[in-house]
């Protein structure tokens, strides 16, 4: 693995460290996509690990989300795909980050995330599939899924994961409008599950392990229910159709506005497994559109000409 | 092709729809059972000669659901050779099952058929059968749905009808069906419900409100304004970028009422008619269905009439008595406005706002209603329609026999 370094410890918990060679900052390219799949199996298959803890070795953060540039490229090959093969083909790319996430989420061992920093997007997704989020809580923690501020959506399991967290209205804000999320809100919704100081947090994590009796995500277990209830209930009708509304009547909706609520509303009637595929063959159709191109080459171009720090 | 007859028309009264209305204890089962045995028991009609029962009921779930048209032609005693189907055109359901009853007799494949429809409101509400099109994005974010009552009071906004004026139609349709019931003009369609012991629990409309005058309606406080603010305006406005500020005008007293009730009409062919020793009321000339946009989702009565006169070779003037649903006052003031009809031929009866509008029943309600009127005043021609969820219209022009 590149990106990744595995220490295994006597008691068998395997830290995890997140580190891509080079950069300030961690992101979701290829080549971590490739590490996640790499790491998830030695977790599950290494007889010595018991659980694994998975932490940044930057400062700056956890992760910042998706690899722009390479998903600048990506974006023209997807949009590009005409035949059914083609497609097929762009989905299964499209789709491996949050495959990969789904892998970790279900090797049958507990797995942490200590997030410190940044932890956007695509690298919120990936935390959100570790079974306990240990939060580090020294003034810089920045949550948030902000895909919609571009005109994209969260791909890697991040609509469906906060759905079944904070149920179909609390979820909608967070999706559609793609602001922070303060520590205090992501402690009441379990998108993190405890906040701690730097210092404690590899220890904190490791009694969890040790503590914790099984290592399924509540999605997972028989019998889970969407806080709230599904979109076919009269709170529902009363609510998730006025909330639409309001989207489809503001000045300048996102362009990914009718896309995410699409993926709310159906993934909220399936399961985990059938919710991921719906997300990504919706994220793939926002990248496929052409303002999806525009909007990250812009960003892309405001980046690069913006004085550094 | 064989022309289709209207023999005669029955309703149950409308019961209010609520936990306190006469109706409530009566199964939507009972209703449309009642109404299916009325009208074969004045024709003495033999019902191996019924080829279908069709019947519209727009929430087809709970006691509603699972085809109640079999289950009430059953349970009234028909012959079990004797097929049913429950029909969903929205509120022209009642209506719609009438016009495919005409289309089974003119492709000769019944010789009579039962239909109408049935809805407890009371027992099953509203939204009770659920669908896309409230909360399914793909519907309701790319098509901009609206609920009926804000296109109600868009259509108002968009036509430039004041609360005035929509209070002001809606009296009138008190006036005239406070009118009508006090001449005996509903007395030969009107079935009484009977309870569980036989007993009559109700003999006239339950919903009406004689004493309405303008005073008391502008009391009303608009119905639709919350849900406007909650993000319906917001669309409607970004659905129809020139309307400006919405004008919220509808309440529950210049909107249809919330009922229980049933209908049945027995339409059939010449020769079933001899064979059953009954006389035609009247001929059914034609039928038609339309969409219209969805959004504002009522003002599909104006395109629906302008098809079936336009298919017919007749225009308005040919038609003596016009009769659209009144869902929303609005709604019939822009079909007066679009089509430019003399209020005076048009629900001379009142209507669903002082009635009632038992969703699936209603169709076949006024068309019954329209059969006798025809007769009553003798009048030659009525033209009957409703407007319909999505966008759509349905009408049935019939003559007098």
């Amino acid at each position: 693995m590149e990106n990744f370094a595995l220490e295994i410890d006597a008691a068998g918990i395997a830290a995890v460290t997140f580190d891509m060679p080079g950069r300030s900052m961690n992101t979701i390219s290829h080549s971590v996509q490739d590490d996640l799949g790499t790491l998830a199996a030695t977790i599950r298959d290494d007889q010595r690990i018991v659980g694994a803890i998975l932490r940044s070795g930057k400062d700056s953060g956890f992760c910042a989300g998706a690899d722009l540039g390479e998903l600048r490229d990506d974006i023209d090959r997807w949009a590009a795909a005409a035949s059914q093969d083609e497609l097929r083909a762009a989905l299964a790319e499209a789709s491996h980050f949050s495959r990969r996430i789904r892998d970790l989420e279900t090797t049958g061992k507990p797995l942490v995330a200590v997030i410190n920093g940044v932890a956007l997007g695509g690298g919120l997704e990936l935390a959100l599939g570790c079974h306990h989020r240990i939060a580090i809580d020294d003034g810089k923690l920045r949550l948030g899924l902000p895909e919609a501020t571009l005109g994209l959506m969260p791909g890697a399991g991040g609509t469906q994961r906060l759905l079944r967290l904070a149920g179909l209205m609390e979820t909608l804000p967070y999706l559609l409008d793609g602001g922070p999320i303060e520590l205090a809100e992501a402690l009441r919704l379990r998108l993190v599950h405890e906040s701690v100081e730097a210092a404690q947090a590899m220890d904190r994590a490791r009694q969890w392990i040790l503590e914790s009796a099984d290592a399924i995500a509540p999605w997972d277990v028989k019998g889970f229910r969407l806080p709230g209830g599904g979109p076919h209930t009269s709170a529902a009708y009363a609510l998730f159709g006025p909330a639409i509304a309001a989207r489809r009547g503001m000045e300048t909706p996102g362009d990914a506005d009718g896309n995410i609520l699409k993926t709310v509303y159906e993934g909220a009637q399936v399961p985990i497994d059938a919710g991921l595929r719906i997300e990504s063959r919706y994220f793939l159709n926002t990248l496929r559109t052409p303002s999806a191109a525009e909007r990250v080459s812009g960003f892309l171009s405001r980046k690069s000409k913006a004085p550094a720090g | 092709m064989t022309v289709a007859y209207i023999y005669d028309a029955v309703r149950t009264p409308r019961g209010k729809g609520r936990p306190d209305g006469a109706l409530h204890e009566i199964t939507a089962l009972s209703l449309a059972a009642q109404a299916l045995g009325a009208i074969r028991d004045r024709n003495d009609l033999d019902t191996g000669m019924i080829d279908d029962v069709i019947l519209g009921c727009v929430m087809p779930v709970g006691e509603q659901g699972s085809d109640i048209a079999r289950i009430a032609a059953l349970v009234a005693g028909y012959e079990q050779s004797v097929s049913g189907v429950a029909v969903n055109r929205f509120c022209a359901s009642g209506l719609e099952a009438c016009n495919m009853a005409a289309a089974k007799v003119a492709l000769g494949e019944a010789r009579f058929v039962v239909a109408g429809g049935v809805e407890s409101m009371s027992r099953v509400p509203l939204a009770a059968d659920g669908g896309a099109m409230m909360v399914d994005p793909v519907f309701a974010f790319d098509r901009y749905y609206a609920p009926q009552g804000i296109g109600a009071d868009m259509i108002a906004t968009i036509h430039g009808f004041s609360r005035e004026d929509v209070d002001g139609y809606a009296v009138e349709s008190q006036r005239r069906a406070a009118q009508a019931w006090k001449e005996g003009r509903f007395a030969r369609s009107i079935v009484p419900v009977k309870d569980q012991a036989g007993i009559v629990i109700l003999d006239h409309d339950e919903h009406m409100r004689p004493q309405t005058d303008m005073q008391s309606l502008g009391a009303l406080k608009p119905a639709f304004v919350k849900m406007g603010a909650a993000g319906y305006d917001a669309l409607a406005q970004a659905r129809y970028p020139d309307m400006g500020p919405i004008n919220h005008v509808h309440h529950g007293g210049n909107a249809s009422g919330i009922v229980d009730g049933a209908s049945a009409v027995l339409i059939g062919s010449k020769e079933a008619g001899e064979a059953a020793g009954l006389k035609p009321r009247a001929r059914i000339l034609g039928t038609a269905s339309i969409g219209s946009e969805p959004t504002i989702m009522l003002t599909g009565p104006e395109f629906v009439t302008r098809k079936l006169l336009d298919r017919l070779g007749m225009t308005k003037d040919d038609v003596d008595l016009f009769e659209l649903n009144e869902a929303f006052a609005a709604v019939v003031l822009r079909y007066v406005q679009a089509l430019d009809i003399d209020p005076a031929r048009l629900n001379v009866n009142g209507g669903a706002i002082a009635m009632g509008h038992p969703l699936g029943a209603t169709g076949g309600m006024i068309l019954g209603t329209m059969v006798d009127e025809l007769e009553r005043s003798d009048k030659e021609i009525a033209l009957i329609n409703l407007c319909v969820g999505a966008g759509m219209g349905t009408a049935t022009v019939i003559a007098r026999v």
